[in-house]
Parts: C-alpha cells; structure tokens; sequence
C-alpha cells in the first residue's frame, strides 16, 4: 500500500528508464539480496554505475526521465563529492554508489556479477553473493548481520546444491 | 563442519585479502594490504593460476591452505565456537526462495511489502 506522498515503489520502472538511457550499472543493496535469494524488504534500488563519462551522461538523462531529486535537498547530482547519492524519483528511492565500501566500484563488481531476467523485458546485472558479503560486512553495520548471516546461508546452500550434496 | 564453514568463505576471503585479477590495478583495499594474485602467488609460494581459481569459485582451498595464505598476508585466523541457533522457519523460507527465480524474488518481495 503506497503511503501518502510517497511514489509506489517500482524497480521495474526504475531499470526501464536506466535501460531507455542505455546506462551500464550493477545493482546492489538490498535489492541485490532479494534478488539473490535472502528473505528481506526493501524499498529502494541502489546501483553502481561505470564510471566512464559517456556513462555518467546517460546516467544524468535516465535521472531526468525519473525526475530525480536529492534527498538531502541539494541541487547538484555530481558524483564526485558524495559517497553516495540518495535520490528520490516518479518510482521510489534510488541510491547511486560509484564504490561501495570494500569495493573498487563497477569494473571490481562486474566480474562476478549476473545478469537475471526480472519480467516486462528487464535483465539487469546483479552484484555476486560473495561481493554482497564483502559490502555488507565491510559497512560493518549490526543492522546488517541477519543479511550477512542470510548471504552466507545463501552462498552454503548454493555450493552445496551445485555440488550434489544436501547440507 | 568448522572447517567446511570457513572453506566456503575462502572466495571471500581471498577478495578482502586484496587478490586483484589486473596487475596495474589500483592496490587498495580496506583492513587489509592490497596484493595482487602475482603477489599473493609470490608471498605464499602457491601458483597465480591457483589462486584464479580460488578467486573466481571454481574450487575453494582447504582450511590449512586458507589459513596459510591468511598468514602470508600477516594476519591469522582466529576460530572460535560460537552457539548456533538454527532458525527452521527462516531456513526453509531461504530454501524455497532459492528455488525461485530473481523475477520471482521480485514480485513476491513486493507483494510482501504492499501487504
């Protein structure tokens, strides 16, 4: 049930509008999780973007589209001076990361990363469980253990799955 | 079970101890000093091709060898045995999620949420 005053939160919509801008991006975060198998909820999609500067256009128009604002009420969308940028868009939150603790950002991600098909035409690349641990347990936050516990339950379930072997 | 516990956290491991695929990447890592696998090859005196194979998942090192390339990089590995309280009804939640797909995840997800 959407809340008043606050967008219906929609990923699928926020990925269509990165995809029409053809923005390349990893998505991690919650979301990430969710998608990996974890039992939680979430209500916004984070993304690490390339950091290429064509990139960084397009990542500007799909922005545009989502009519996407700071949260923290400031005009400038740059990423050179945050470490992240938390967005309010037409569809929900949106957080951009351009290197997530523990991490050396797209390129670093990208070599794990999967690409899942999610429905109405959208396949986005999802960060790996092992590079989710490594952020979750690099921010070092007590809020995140029941999702590093539940990535590292993921991780054992799935090996022993791809090995044969019932844990 | 110890053992195959902290084996299954080697890629982990081996990517917070700094293992990077390109050798004129940037070296840094947080914690921990950054190490290319050449490095981690040369400071443990195990194959590079090896520790690729650790780092992209297609075999995971045995504890001693864990432990091994943990002290070439200067740290140990403290183990300890914690009590371990296994949640049934979120482990068979996890289980029946991991049978879905992601657009699955997805949409049950938020169908949860918008209860």
């Amino acid at each position: 049930m959407a809340r008043p005053g606050v967008p219906e939160f929609d990923p699928i919509g926020i990925f269509k509008a990165l995809d029409r801008a053809r923005v390349s991006y990893i998505v991690i975060g919650g979301l990430a999780r969710v998608l990996q198998g974890t039992d939680e909820l979430t209500d916004g999609v984070d993304i690490v973007p390339a950091m290429r500067e064509e990139n960084l256009r397009r990542l500007d128009l799909a922005l545009d589209e989502l009519h996407a604002q700071r949260q923290d009420g400031k005009k400038s969308r740059s990423l050179t001076d945050v470490d992240v940028l938390e967005l309010g868009t037409d569809l929900g939150e949106l957080k951009i990361v351009p290197e997530p603790a523990g991490t050396r950002g797209f390129d670093d991600l990208r070599r794990a990363a999967s690409r899942e098909y999610l429905g109405s035409g959208v396949r986005v690349a999802v960060a790996s469980v092992g590079d989710l641990a490594r952020m979750t347990a690099a921010l070092g936050r007590e809020q995140d253990e029941p999702a590093l516990r539940m990535l590292h339950r993921v991780a054992e379930i799935e090996r022993s799955i791809g090995h044969g072997l019932e844990l | 079970m110890l053992v195959e516990v902290v084996a299954t956290h080697a890629e982990d491991t081996c990517r917070f101890l700094g293992a990077e695929r390109e050798p004129g990447a940037e070296r840094r890592r947080i914690g921990a000093p950054s190490l290319t696998q050449t490095d981690l090859s040369e400071r443990s005196g195990r194959d590079r091709a090896q520790i690729a194979r650790w780092e992209s998942d297609s075999v995971q090192p045995s504890f001693e060898t864990l432990r091994e390339l943990v002290r070439a990089c200067g740290f140990d590995l403290a183990l300890a045995l914690v009590p371990y309280d296994l949640d049934e009804g979120g482990e068979t939640r996890l289980r029946e999620k991991l049978f879905r797909s992601p657009e699955n995840r997805l949409h049950a997800m938020l169908k949860e949420r918008n209860r």
